[in-house]
């Protein structure tokens, strides 16, 4: 039974994985950027939550879309004046400049907010649903519910609207998309944003079940990139699919020997890497540089 | 890229034998702040021309490779503090250990290539920074304290100073050595592609495998001397990703294709850690990156091609 | 009266290397325009320099009267120029119909890009039928009219057809042809590059030909025909 709940935990922290890899995945699939900044983004969103609910003392749930909105507008302007000029540069550059932006990021957040710990207390923390031996917290399921919507609307975005079937044009091949009338500059300061807005969303979540402070943002960003590798590039089940097997597996692991889970999602990812790089789903934008 | 020159200049190796006899003596002169701050320089550039072995020879961003300088720290730390062997023996150990994991990993991990290979080399460090925070002979999460060097602060400052410098050199003397010689050769003709370079007869596996095996014993060596000099460390410290991108940068403004260039871009930045550590002190970390993302973006090709843009573009007969 | 698109002195080229020495062309409303030459010619980079993804080096552009020399590629969808280019480069991953979206991007509703979407449709019949096809699954033929149908999307005034029948079988390019010909009746002007002469003039009303990067001949498709220099210029011999 324990391996039963151990599973149940992986799929429940498995959405929320997945909804930490979403923004990441789609600002690489489509740009062929790593963001490790991203970290720091979800970081960002857990604090707009956080000073949301302390000082409106609305629900955590609530803030969503204003963590959401907040970090696009952020992501935006990152992209477009930042990033943008080095987006033709090698690989070592765009992988520096963003860990540069993290460092800043990590610092800023240091000094707005200081290393204390944070977390907030809702009501219905302790509430949640038992079946038989099984302990379902009811926030973890409405975190998981959140983190499946998030990216189904994604999904929804890219297949259905004009703006999204313009971004995956542009990732397919930006010189026939500019043949299109579509500005490459402008769809990805849009996607970064999308991503970035996505990170918010995730850090809302983060404040909603966990505690966090400034420097956490890198395991984050590890965590994200582990999803990608394992669910495939540029696909949107991909993300959740990889969020539940990294999940899964750290549960199981950690239920057998507590301190191995962290590797073993460092396992899982060399264990990709080496024999599927393309991973569950993969469907990669870009071929590899 | 090509060589500016065929053969090293009389000149310029006079003048290298120069600089390196005149940093040897140059503690006679000096106190601890000047040798300590020298001796991370020289740490740091040989990082920086050890990963330039095989991100900027061989094409591979291994954005990990701090890995080897953790690697090589725990090795001599083991070596020391728990079976109470010797500083030389140690160093030995560092070796030997990071030159057999490149080998090991080498094969499989170079059938990935950028960005999944710089993960991979990420993810790798990871992996073994949390095996060795897991494994109680190496102190686990709490660190481990290495045996103290015998001497006064003076001596000691002075001797890590002269190792670092020696390890320096060594590691000047094997990018030379590669860029002269037949493995030089055979990254140049690696660059061209792999199916080229096989054509032209070069066994590219182990060329790139040459490569890491050396990068990974130089940095394992300086993970070394760095555990001895500080004598305690913890996973977070020699694991460092910090370090792996400090060395980036460096590489970056210095230029893949040059020997020294990477070390005086290695004086710059570390010098400018100094610094803003000194005067800005909880802003540090930000202001390295800001320092960090001023140089990607006014360089995103490396200060030397910059350089070259601006002074030397009309050479090739159009005005930009 | 000034011509819908108007090059003087058009030079263009990729890095150190210029391969347009001087262009004058011109193009008037609803006009079928051929560009002739052997590969090599130039052809493809004045096309890419009209369209705006190579850039001028001097000489002057003009459509509809805009200078189009500051104007980034985007924005010349906008003002009404839309090139199919050489390859025809589809969204590969992407369907027919997601295709057609893409093209349709500068329009301003969703409705006029369904619009848009069912005339390219009434068009090319076979798209219809294979709409929700991924493009790379598609013929030669059906591939390059899907390219032409996008390009349609965001009803240019002025369509520019960089290489039509590479790779494709006389019947396909008799069918395109056509098509082309409803297109301009509909009032969209055609530049059309070609390496097949008969296909290249049997609509055109004029033709330009090109050589190492300049036009050596050009005037009503018939006299362009009938010009003695026009086989060697053609065939590539010098004199």
């Amino acid at each position: 039974m324990q391996t039963v709940q151990a599973i149940v935990n992986g799929i429940l922290v498995g959405g929320f994985y997945a909804s930490m890899a979403m923004g990441f995945s789609i600002v690489w699939g489509v740009m062929n950027i790593i963001d490790l900044a991203h970290g720091s983004l979800i970081i960002i969103g857990a604090y707009v939550t956080y000073e949301l609910c302390t000082h409106l003392g609305v629900d955590p749930f609530l803030t969503i879309p204003v963590a959401a909105v907040v970090l696009f507008a952020l992501g935006y302007v990152l992209q477009r004046y930042l990033i943008n000029r080095v987006l033709q540069a090698s690989i070592f550059a765009t992988l520096i400049l963003t860990f540069g932006l993290d460092r800043v990021l990590v610092n800023a957040n240091l000094r707005i907010f200081s290393a204390d710990i944070r977390g907030i207390t809702v009501p219905y923390t302790a509430a949640a649903l038992t079946l038989g031996d099984l302990r379902i917290p009811l926030i973890r399921l409405a975190v998981f519910g959140v983190a499946i919507l998030s990216t189904l609307a994604l999904w929804l975005f890219l297949e259905r609207t004009r703006l999204g079937i313009a971004i995956k044009a542009t990732s397919f091949d930006p010189e026939a998309a500019r043949l299109s009338g579509i500005d490459p500059a402008r769809i990805y300061a849009v996607t970064f944003g999308i991503g970035a807005a996505l990170a918010g969303i995730a850090g809302a979540l983060v404040a909603a079940v966990s505690t966090f402070s400034p420097v956490i943002g890198d395991g984050l960003t590890t965590r994200a990139f582990v999803v990608v590798v394992l669910g495939g590039l540029g696909s949107v089940p991909g993300a959740i699919a990889g969020g539940i097997l990294l999940g899964v597996t750290e549960n199981l692991v950690a239920s057998v020997i507590p301190s191995f889970s962290d590797a073993a999602a460092f396992a899982l990812l060399i264990v990709f890497l080496v024999a599927r790089p393309r991973g569950l789903f993969g469907r990669r934008f870009y071929a590899e540089i | 890229m090509r060589r500016s020159s065929c053969s090293l200049p009389r000149l310029a190796i006079v003048c290298v034998v120069v600089v390196v006899v005149a940093l040897a003596v140059l503690p006679r002169f000096t106190g601890v702040f000047v040798q300590a701050t020298l001796a991370d320089i020289f740490m740091v550039g040989t990082f920086a021309i050890a990963l330039n072995l095989i991100a900027g020879y061989g094409g591979y961003p291994a954005f990990g490779n701090v890995v080897f300088f953790g690697l090589g720290a725990y090795a001599t730390g083991v070596a020391q503090a728990n079976l109470h062997l010797p500083f030389a023996a140690g160093c030995l150990a560092a070796v030997v250990l990071s030159t057999l994991v490149a080998v090991a990993v080498g094969p499989l991990f170079f059938r990935l290539r950028g960005h999944y290979f710089a993960i991979g080399t990420l993810g790798l460090n990871g992996a073994v920074a949390q095996l060795v925070t897991n494994l109680p002979l190496a102190g686990g999460a709490k660190g481990l304290s290495l045996p103290l060097p015998a001497g006064t602060p003076a001596t000691i400052a002075t001797f890590f100073y002269e190792v670092f410098l020696v390890v320096l050199v060594v590691a000047l003397a094997a990018a030379l050595w590669v860029d002269r010689g037949r493995l030089g050769y055979a990254c140049r003709a690696l660059r061209a592609g792999d199916d080229v370079a096989q054509s032209l007869g070069v066994d590219t596996l182990r060329t790139k495998v040459a490569l890491w095996a050396m990068s990974a014993a130089l940095t394992g060596l300086i993970g070394a001397v760095y555990a001895y000099s500080v004598n305690y460390i913890e996973p977070p410290d020699v694991f460092s990703l910090g370090l792996s991108v400090k060395a980036f940068v460096i590489m970056l403004l210095g230029g893949t294709a040059s020997l020294l260039g990477p070390l005086v871009a290695a004086f710059f930045v570390e010098g400018a850690v100094t610094l803003t550590q000194h005067y800005f002190l909880n802003y540090d970390v930000g202001v390295l990156g800001l320092i960090v993302i001023a140089a990607v973006v006014f360089f995103p090709r490396g200060a030397s091609a910059f350089v070259r843009d601006r002074f030397f573009a009309r050479r090739s007969g159009t005005a930009r | 009266m000034s011509a819908l698109l108007e090059a003087t002195a058009l030079r263009a080229g990729y890095g150190e290397l210029e391969i347009v020495h001087g262009v004058d062309l011109r193009v008037e409303a609803g006009e079928w325009v051929a560009l002739v030459g052997v590969a090599g010619a130039g052809k493809s980079t004045l096309m890419n320099a009209i369209a705006g993804t190579v850039a001028l080096r001097g000489g002057t552009l003009r459509f509809a009267a805009t200078e189009l020399a500051s104007r980034a590629a985007h924005e010349r969808v906008r003002l009404g120029i839309a090139l199919v280019p050489q390859g025809r480069r589809l969204f590969a991953g992407m369907s027919v119909e997601e295709n057609l979206v893409a093209g349709g991007h500068v329009r301003s509703s969703r409705d006029a890009v369904a619009d848009a979407a069912e005339r390219a449709y009434a068009l090319f019949p076979r798209l219809r039928e294979r709409r929700r096809q991924i493009v790379g699954t598609l013929s030669g033929g059906e591939q390059q009219m899907c390219a032409i149908a996008r390009a349609l999307m965001a009803g240019p005034r002025l369509l520019l057809i960089d290489e039509l029948s590479l790779g494709l079988a006389p019947i396909v390019v008799d069918d395109l042809l056509e098509a082309l010909e409803r297109i301009r009746r509909d009032g969209t002007a055609l530049l059309v590059v070609e390496q097949d002469v008969d296909a290249a003039l049997r609509y055109a009303t004029r033709a330009y030909v090109m050589q190492l990067g300049t036009i050596v001949l050009s005037g009503a498709s018939t006299d362009v025909r009938a010009d003695p220099g026009f086989g060697a210029s053609y065939m590539g011999i010098a004199g």
